[in-house]
């Protein structure tokens, strides 16, 4: 259950990029989403009360622990949550193009055409490993076809070329041989690329990455995330990047999203998150992280204890057991809620006035 | 993949090789040969042969010869066509077994494809609505399917046929065509009489598949690849069945070599009961009588259509994954 948080060198200064100019509402608006799994052992309430904005252009990433639900956060905002998890509460709000009006995705029937429409066609995935995300008895082709034809009303005869178009912009070279290989007959960062080109397909206007480069080499990693960057520049999509990777966000992200055990602890502007952290989960997350202003061969500090057992959540708030500024008396009781701890940032600790009102 | 054909190709006939051997020994094991039950059954009738004769007798059959020397004038006659003659019957080895060899495939042929066409489909059913009502009832019908002896499901069925309808449903031909010189009626005759016997023999298989075809399918069903098919936006029973059904596919497929000569030996008791004209009757009698001849032929050609068999399925699979075909190439 202990995954170390990817130890990798960051530095953010003051002339990182600041959030960007975000045009108009958000595409998204998660809203106290919960996606619980029905086990013989008990429930598991893997996300339970997660809410979030996505906005236009913008670049969202959601960190934690392995556990804390991030993955099923994605699963649940596409639907396709297999069972025994279900979404048992909260809305899933997608904003149409053009005053279309918004869709909750949380409450669009199983399988039906809207639902199909906004797969692909208004949010596309990529996940982490993408050997086993492509079929490996289906060319990467067949796959990529498959998504334009479902997206697009392209003759049949532009479909091939369209795909060769698109895995030549997602950077495969000779797209016109590659286009008819096996995902096993390609190198990590290929398989990657052609993930995404699929997921791109439908011109979402959100594209959510699984943890998009846990599963390569760092060399990779790098080059992933700049084609990232670059489709996003292009086309203004937005991007919700699930990460543990502390350095990938800093990198990458306007604006970040933690989450322990289920629920946000704490979110806000990227710089404001890294320069002032509220949460005592998150300080404790980036000072175990080193960066280039560590004193060399010392000690990193490491988060105390390990994520607890889904089953076992602990009573008040989650982190109480490894949190170093436990209060007796208060955190083990109720459960913080989400407050304004500066502009645009919230955190759930009860060390800020506003947690505890229910 | 070029290799991959050569490689089974000479696996194939190394198989076949041994195969003729074995069943040349097999058939010698029992002690005594043909002329020991000819003599028994003369004794049997009052009479008696002369040493001298019984010397003849077994010159004249080769059976004074060593094992090997036997096999290699047998298999010899083989390779040129010549299946010897039967001892019991006197008659050449190819007449006996002719028309019964192909009815034996046609019976084995309905009896896969019943198999397949009620297996995948169930199977399927089965995997995606996991602990249905309906996929414990599927469970319940094929482990009796499983447990009931062919045999006696071919004598439930032919009582139940006699009692309620008053037909008598044996054989694989009316009593007009049994003797009659091919023709489309009789093909016609041969079609509607073989749905019986393709119930009796592939329930079994039937049942066995459905637990393949189910077990397979759940390994394939939460797959990363099919999460990301539905998260393109495709239909869930096209998911169902373009990616994790076809991945699945595979053990099915291959488990199609033995299920053909699991069906022909499976078939030797139904056959008798139903009165089947197949090679398994055939095959018993001669075995008793030691008929060594007719019997050899006969497991040699069962031997030969499942090396034969196994061969088809593993260019199907060649065919339906690349994985396979991959492995050649690189």
């Amino acid at each position: 259950m202990v995954e170390e948080l990817t130890v990798k060198h960051f530095e953010i200064t003051e002339t990182a990029r600041g959030p960007k100019q975000m045009n108009g509402a958000p595409v998204l608006s998660v809203r106290d989403l919960r996606t619980h799994f029905f086990q013989d052992e008990g429930v598991t309430k893997a996300v339970d009360g997660v809410s979030f904005d996505v906005c236009p252009g913008q670049t969202v990433g959601i960190v934690g622990e392995s556990g804390c639900g991030k993955s099923v956060t994605s699963l649940s905002i596409l639907r396709i949550v297999d069972p025994p998890g279900r979404i048992v509460s909260g809305k899933i709000l997608l904003r149409r193009e053009g005053g279309g009006g918004v869709t909750d995705i949380a409450a669009l029937p199983a399988n039906s055409r809207a639902l199909r429409d906004i797969r692909g066609g208004e949010i596309g995935l990529v996940f982490q490993e993408p050997m086993s995300s492509l079929s490996p008895v289906h060319t990467i082709g067949s796959q990529l076809m498959e998504a334009i034809r479902l997206h697009t009303h392209l003759h049949e005869s532009a479909v091939r070329e369209r795909a060769i178009d698109m895995l030549r912009q997602v950077g495969i070279p000779q797209p016109e041989q590659r286009i008819d290989s096996y995902a096993a007959q390609l190198s990590g960062g290929l398989r990657q690329r052609a993930m995404i080109a699929i997921a791109l397909a439908g011109q979402p206007r959100l594209l959510i990455a699984d943890e998009p480069t846990t599963a390569l080499d760092v060399t990779t990693q790098a080059q992933i995330l700049e084609l990232l960057r670059s489709i996003q520049e292009e086309t203004g999509m937005a991007v919700a990047l699930i990460t543990h990777d502390i350095g990938v966000i800093a990198e990458m992200c306007d604006y970040v999203i933690i989450m322990y055990l289920g629920r946000v602890v704490e979110q806000g502007p990227v710089d404001q998150i890294f320069f002032s952290p509220k949460h005592p989960y998150t300080e404790a997350l980036l000072r175990s992280v080193p960066n280039v202003h560590s004193e060399p061969k010392t000690r990193l500090p490491a988060l105390a204890g390990s994520v607890p057992h889904p089953l076992h959540r602990p009573e008040g708030c989650p982190f109480h057991p490894r949190c170093a500024r436990f209060m007796p008396g208060t955190c083990e009781r109720s459960q913080p809620r989400l407050t304004e701890v500066g502009p645009d940032q919230r955190a759930s600790c009860f060390l800020y006035p506003g947690a505890d009102h229910g | 993949m070029v290799s991959y054909l050569v490689r089974r190709l000479f696996m194939a006939i190394v198989t076949m090789v041994a195969i003729s051997v074995l069943s040349f020994a097999i058939i010698q094991l029992p002690p005594g040969d043909y002329i020991t039950t000819y003599i028994a059954q003369l004794a049997a009738d009052g009479t008696s042969l002369s040493d001298a004769e019984v010397l003849a007798l077994r010159e004249q059959y080769g059976l004074d010869q060593s094992f090997l020397v036997q096999y290699l004038r047998w298999i010899a006659s083989v390779l040129h066509g010549d299946f010897g003659m039967s001892m019991e019957w006197r008659r050449p080895v190819s007449e006996l077994i002719g028309e019964r060899l192909w009815l034996t495939m046609a019976v084995a042929v309905a009896a896969i494809l019943l198999t397949w066409a009620l297996a995948l489909p169930i199977g399927i059913y089965s995997a995606v609505r996991r602990y249905s009502v309906a996929d414990y009832a599927f469970t319940i019908v094929g482990f009796i399917g499983l447990a009931v002896p062919n045999f006696l499901l071919a004598l439930a069925l032919m009582y139940f046929g006699y009692k309620f309808f008053g037909i008598n449903i044996g054989g694989l031909f009316s009593p007009a065509y049994v003797d009659a010189p091919w023709s489309l009626a009789r093909v016609w005759d041969l079609i509607k009489h073989l749905p019986l016997p393709a119930i009796v023999l592939g329930t079994a298989g039937t049942a066995e598949m459905i637990r393949v075809m189910r077990a397979n399918l759940l390994d394939e069903l939460h797959r990363p690849y099919v999460k990301t098919a539905r998260a393109r936006g495709l239909d869930e029973r096209r998911v169902i069945l373009k990616y994790p059904v076809r991945v699945a596919l595979n053990p099915f497929v291959s488990i199609l070599a033995y299920l053909f000569p699991y069906i022909v030996s499976g078939s030797i008791i139904v056959s008798l009961v139903l009165g089947l004209p197949t090679v398994g009757p055939l095959l018993l009698r001669a075995l008793l009588a030691q008929d060594m001849f007719l019997a050899g032929a006969i497991v040699l050609l069962l031997g030969i259509m499942t090396v034969i068999g196994t061969f088809l399925s593993d260019m199907l699979l060649l065919w339906i994954d690349p994985r396979i075909r991959l492995e050649g190439r690189s």
